[in-house]
């Protein structure tokens, strides 16, 4: 065999174990939060969330970060349980606040973070990192509560969209699928329809169990999705990109931070345990670790695949696009004080 | 069952399909013991509970009336080669551990395992424990580097033997590196961490397994203390159960 096709044989071999062990890392989390989102579709009826939900921007921000520390969830997760919550009608502040907040002010995080720089200072990377984190949460949710929901989410996600399914499905409605007028077309991403209150021939709502079982089975496909294309382009980056190369950038006061969002959303790692990672780098700067542990609890590559199941593709760029802008900045200043 | 025979066709069974193959290579992945080199071991039981859970439910589905949804053809066929080929192919593909492709990528002795050090400073040439000629003590590369966690700890084991194992990679001129790759939550984080040894081994070739039996010695790299290893025996090894280290 030539050393090109040894090279690549190796590259694709090594691909297959990283992108296995992705996956089967993230699916026991994505699992529990199908679990919880089935549970939320089946026993929570949506009359709680209108009744003690605040509906102010403050309140619903103040709420999404409360619910992140005891709802504790990393990004695979979160993604299913929120789109379960915005389709029972949590407000959208609530939702889009918890989906942000719960990977990086969780319990876990904060105390894996603490532990993996215990001699470098412990309390000023836990505290910049959330201090730095609630800013660019914030920031986000009032800049995505500024924009039409019709705009950012995917269909079926609105509220308006929300009220006239449960409308739809309140009127008795027969749910035999010939009845229905239009296409269940699934594409890669779900659309909105929620089969949950379908009956069977007789149009009754279905048994509990059966919600649950459909929710729970339909929130774990549809996440699963994005996490295996997201998994597959990470398995790749990560076995063939040349960490070494990247070495002499980490000090520089501009590049090490640009330096630090590119590997965090490059390397896909959880927030519970991102932190041991990139204290193990001796040769990074203060503002590097920081932006890395900032930007990727917030947004990472296989992200770009699994938010397409709340929001529309082209607002997932959006995203990205600010939360990196927005790291940058706010670490580069935060370093220079 | 709701509707007619159509509807419970291969198209309605996407759903159970799915997360019957996923429970199974779940199952058999903890089963056979391949687990331990993907996954950290704090991992291990909640694979078996979810791989256990996702077959009941698998099965459930395909026995509880109505509800099963039939898919139209073509999302069915996207989806289900999506969701189970690649799984399928990288539990076939998948190595026991990364090839030396993927550890140069990642950078060997570019980074070290989380161990505090102290900010205190010791005068040069302060060791007074070098010589001891104990038995060697068994022990890996993260122990070898906890030994810099105190000055008291680095004094204590400066001039100790120690006996390793792990993976050579040649290095400059008169050293060379054992390597493992330490692993934090899964193999795709896991990180090449090395102890450099003084000496020369063309015998070996790059990735073999070998078991070192060295004093070790410390000194200073980026203003951090560093321990390596002096007076080298080596043996060839064979590969361990386990090719991480935690």
């Amino acid at each position: 065999m030539s050393a090109p096709a040894i090279t690549a044989s190796q590259a694709f071999h090594d691909a297959c174990l990283s992108f296995l062990s992705i996956v089967l890392e993230g699916s026991p989390f994505l699992f529990l939060s199908a679990v919880v989102s089935g549970m939320v579709a089946a026993f929570v009826p949506p009359s709680v969330w209108a009744g003690w939900m605040p509906r102010s921007k403050a309140g619903g921000m103040g709420a999404g970060i409360i619910a992140g520390f005891f709802m504790p969830m990393c990004e695979c997760g979160a993604v299913a349980v929120v789109r379960r919550m915005l389709r029972q009608g949590v407000p959208r502040t609530v939702a889009l606040t918890y989906l942000q907040a719960s990977p990086i002010f969780n319990p876990f995080c904060i105390l894996s973070t603490y532990y993996a720089f215990r001699a470098q200072h412990p309390w000023t990377m836990v505290g910049s990192r959330l201090l730095l984190g609630l800013v660019m949460v914030v920031y986000l949710v009032w800049r995505l509560m500024g924009r039409r929901p019709e705009e950012i989410l995917q269909d079926g996600l609105t509220a308006k969209e929300v009220e006239k399914e449960r409308g739809h499905h309140e009127h008795g409605a027969h749910c035999d699928h010939q009845d229905h007028g239009h296409h269940h077309e699934h594409h890669e991403h779900e659309h909105g329809h929620d089969h949950d209150d379908c009956g069977g021939a007789h149009g009754a709502e279905a048994p509990r169990h059966l919600r649950f079982l459909h929710a729970v089975s339909e929130d774990f496909i549809g996440v699963l999705t994005f996490l295996v294309i997201g998994a597959a382009f990470a398995a790749v980056l990560n076995t063939s990109l040349p960490r070494v190369l990247l070495a002499g950038f980490g000090q520089h006061p501009v590049w090490g931070p640009v330096l630090g969002i590119f590997l965090a959303q490059i390397l896909c790692l959880c927030s519970t345990t991102d932190a041991f990672v990139i204290a193990a780098f001796p040769t990074f700067s203060f503002a590097t670790k920081l932006a890395f542990l900032v930007a990727g609890p917030l947004f990472d590559f296989k992200l770009v695949w699994m938010y397409q199941v709340i929001f529309k593709r082209r607002f997932v760029f959006w995203l990205w696009f600010n939360i990196t802008i927005g790291t940058f900045l706010m670490v580069y200043l935060w370093a220079a004080m | 069952m709701g509707g007619d025979v159509k509807t419970f066709s291969m198209q309605a069974m996407l759903a159970p399909l799915v997360l019957g193959i996923w429970g199974a290579v779940m199952l058999d992945v903890v089963a056979t013991g391949k687990i331990n080199t993907l996954l950290h071991p704090a991992f291990h039981p909640w694979v078996a509970l979810t791989g256990g859970l996702l077959v009941i439910i698998a099965v459930a589905l395909l026995f509880a009336p109505g509800a099963l949804h039939p898919e139209p053809l073509r999302a069915w066929l996207g989806r289900g080669v999506l969701l189970m080929v690649p799984l399928l192919v990288s539990l076939y593909a998948a190595p026991s551990t990364f090839s030396a492709y993927t550890v140069l990528n990642r950078g060997v002795n570019a980074s070290s395992p989380p161990v505090a050090q102290t900010n205190e400073t010791v005068p040069p040439g302060s060791s007074t424990t070098a010589g001891k000629t104990d038995q060697p003590l068994q022990t890996d590369i993260p122990g070898v580097m906890s030994f810099i966690e105190t000055d008291q700890k680095r004094l204590e084991m400066d001039g100790k033997s120690v006996q390793l194992l792990g993976q050579y990679y040649p290095s400059k001129d008169g050293e060379y590196e054992i390597v493992r790759l330490y692993m934090y939550c899964c193999a795709a984080d896991a990180s090449p961490i090395s102890l450099s040894v003084e000496g020369d081994l063309a015998s070996e070739k790059q990735e073999d397994w070998i078991q070192v039996t060295g004093t070790v010695r410390f000194r200073q790299r980026l203003g951090q203390w560093e321990p390596y290893l002096v007076s080298p025996e080596v043996l060839k090894a064979d590969p361990p159960a386990d090719p991480y280290v935690y």
